[in-house]
């Protein structure tokens, strides 16, 4: 294993686009750690269905199972559920049995985790916190939910808290506050507007989550800088991943400034799909091919060379040897033997971009 | 590009199939499988045709932006921005910013999940209204919010108990719901993943929503290179030379391809619209003109 973030880390964050291969490679990742002896979980969060049954992980579940592999690899896989995990925190957080089951009946919360945007980054987190003090792994690889951008993701603990500690909303409602600041009458128009135009409805949810929420940010903001501080640490590793079309590119330089504002940096950058190299002898005179397939050729090594810069941009965040060019593979990823054929190629064939992989 | 083995030029089955018949066409489709790609050929396309084109798309208006004319518009529309317009011309308007940095937008769209995505529909059902445009192209985003919205029994219904949004639901929904005013175009790369996941989404569509997809864009095809099968490839087989090898790479990706674009035809019951895959990592207006002439003649479009 030539690999350090397979060595070194004690925790894998990938970091990516949709589309780009991501849970792929975090399951590639996490298996070859495991046949060099680690004891390793996948956490991965909406993985595509052959890749989910492949790892034997087809059912959401919020405990690891383990993979079955042929050779009894410590293995083993999560499917987030980030509806459970966030109802455990809660659970965790309450006062009283009461206030859970207010918080788990409002309707606001029932739609949090969906629909507040960096919700389910933060549970993916929060599931990290958790497994990290297992004592049956010694490394975590996590496949964070497909970001809209990378805010998302290194917001996301922050961003719960400052919708919980909304304070515009709770210094409206919270009753022990009203009691030294009574609802003036500009605050009955303005709740009497939203109701309007939204619904009384809302209003009503709005202020029942927020008084069934009351008492808890301290024990959420806690938890949300510790989960920073795991970040943060030596032991963790980002691994950015990207295709190599160019807006897959442009994000991942984006992604990579946002780690360094957040004091992190980029570990290893992991580029799937490239177009193979097949060689350059486009002059073999004794044989005649048929028409069209001098041009494929062409087009290949095109396209191939079209990929390589945009990849050469990537290096302004990683030197040579953090990038990791993976050939696009002439078939689908779906087992876990093509798991490893890619696992293969992340530790064996480490290099820079112009790596002539041959299919 | 290597010229396609199978050029045939399909056509839809569907009865009087016409892509822009009606006056909004949605473009939907997993990320990063060419939905701007395909937003950009039909606007091409229509603007070609004579019709005055509206796209509305988010990042990727980028692209329209410096081919605006009398026939092509461009207008952005995003979720959370047309929720904040909202409520600002609903009387929080004075208050508006402060509101929406003190997050009363993120409270509200968490409290009526989809109601962004709702105003979107009810902007776009503002411009089908309207005479400024022939065609309306909406270059839907990623992630589909909206589509979840109509695609759930109980999505539209919910917002539309909310009261005052009622009526605005009402006339979105009896927009979506009439293929003679909105048409849905799926766009796929005809790999494993996208190509379910299509599927996915058209049948819960149709079922949910009664809403029949209008088109199949089968996305980024390869050149099947057919010569390379049977007793006459076996010579080519041997070879290796990276001519051979090449081909042997694309034939095999290709046939991929073809399996999942079959799967998909036979799904949708739609003749797939292909579009094959230039060797570039971004599409400039020439390469999109070059792919609306291979586009254009596989759809009807009227004059």
């Amino acid at each position: 294993m030539s690999l350090n973030v397979l060595e070194s880390s004690k925790v894998i964050v990938c970091l990516g686009t949709g589309g780009v291969g991501k849970t792929t490679a975090a399951a590639a990742l996490g298996y070859m750690a495991a046949k060099a002896g680690r004891h390793v979980c996948v956490v991965t969060i909406d993985p595509a269905k052959r890749l989910a049954d492949a790892m034997g992980i087809a059912e959401i579940a919020n405990t690891p199972k383990k993979i079955q592999t042929s050779s009894e690899l410590d293995l083993w896989a999560v499917m987030l559920d980030p509806n459970s995990t966030f109802d455990e925190l809660v659970q965790k957080f309450a006062t009283s049995e009461k206030q859970v089951e207010k918080i788990f009946h409002n309707s606001i919360y029932q739609n949090l985790t969906e629909n507040l945007s960096g919700t389910q980054e933060y549970m993916a987190m929060e599931k990290l916190h958790e497994l990290a003090s297992d004592p049956r792994f010694d490394l975590l690889v996590v496949d964070t939910p497909p970001a809209r951008n990378a805010i998302d993701f290194l917001n996301a603990p922050n961003r719960l808290i400052g919708f919980l500690e909304n304070r515009f909303f709770r210094l409206l409602i919270s009753p022990s506050q009203s009691v030294f600041r009574p609802v003036t009458f500009a605050t009955r128009m303005l709740l009497r507007t939203i109701s309007k135009v939204v619904s009384a409805q809302v209003v009503s949810d709005a202020v029942e989550f927020f008084q069934a929420f009351e008492g808890m940010e301290a024990g959420f903001k806690a938890r949300a800088s510790e989960v920073q501080n795991l970040l943060s640490q030596d032991s963790t590793s980002f691994v950015l991943v990207t295709g190599t079309h160019k807006d897959t590119v442009d994000e991942a330089i984006y992604f990579a400034s946002k780690l360094d504002e957040f004091k992190l940096q980029v570990n290893l950058i992991i580029s799937n799909r490239i177009t193979p190299y097949f060689g350059d002898d486009f002059d073999t005179e004794q044989v005649l091919y048929p028409a069209g397939f001098r041009e494929n050729l062409e087009y290949l090594t095109k396209l191939r060379s079209a990929e390589l810069v945009q990849l050469s941009r990537l290096s302004v965040i990683a030197s040579g040897d953090s990038h990791i060019v993976v050939p696009l593979l002439p078939h689908d990823i779906g087992s876990l033997s093509e798991i490893q054929e890619i696992g293969e190629v992340l530790v064996n064939s480490r290099s820079t971009y112009d790596n002539s992989v041959s299919p | 590009m290597p010229s396609r083995a199978d050029s045939d030029q399909k056509l839809q089955t569907g009865k009087n199939f016409e892509l822009f018949a009606q006056k909004v066409l949605v473009i939907v489709g997993k990320g990063g499988t060419g939905r701007t790609t395909v937003a950009r050929i039909l606007a091409e396309v229509a603007t070609k045709a004579g019709k005055r084109t509206t796209v509305i798309a988010g990042a990727s208006g980028t692209f329209y932006v410096n081919r605006e004319d009398s026939l092509l518009t461009f207008a952005s529309l995003e979720p959370g921005d047309v929720l904040i317009d909202y409520l600002d011309e609903h009387g929080l308007g004075q208050l508006g910013k402060r509101l929406s940095s003190s997050g009363l937008a993120s409270i509200i769209s968490t409290a009526i999940p989809g109601i962004a995505d709702l105003l979107v529909l009810a902007k776009i059902k503002q411009m089908e209204r309207s005479e400024t445009a022939d065609l309306i192209i909406f270059d839907a985003p990623a992630s589909g919010h909206f589509l979840k919205l109509i695609s759930t029994p109980k999505g539209l219904a919910e917002i539309a108990a909310a009261g005052p949004l009622q009526k605005q639901s009402k006339e979105v929904l009896e927009m979506l719901t009439d293929p003679a005013r909105l048409g849905v175009a799926f766009v796929t790369a005809a790999e494993d993943t996208p190509v379910k996941e299509s599927i996915e989404t058209m049948e819960k569509l149709r079922q949910e929503a009664g809403i029949s997809p209008k088109a199949l864009f089968v996305n980024a095809l390869l050149p099947q290179m057919r010569e390379i099968g049977g007793v006459a490839g076996s010579e080519i087989r041997k070879n290796s030379s990276a001519i051979s090898r090449a081909a042997q790479y694309t034939s095999q990706r290709a046939s991929a391809q073809r399996k999942r674009e079959a799967m998909a035809e036979r799904a949708f019951g739609l003749a797939p619209i292909e579009i094959p895959l230039v060797p570039k990592v971004e599409l400039d207006d020439d390469d999109i003109k070059n792919l609306a002439e291979i586009v254009e003649p596989q759809i009807q479009v009227a004059r």
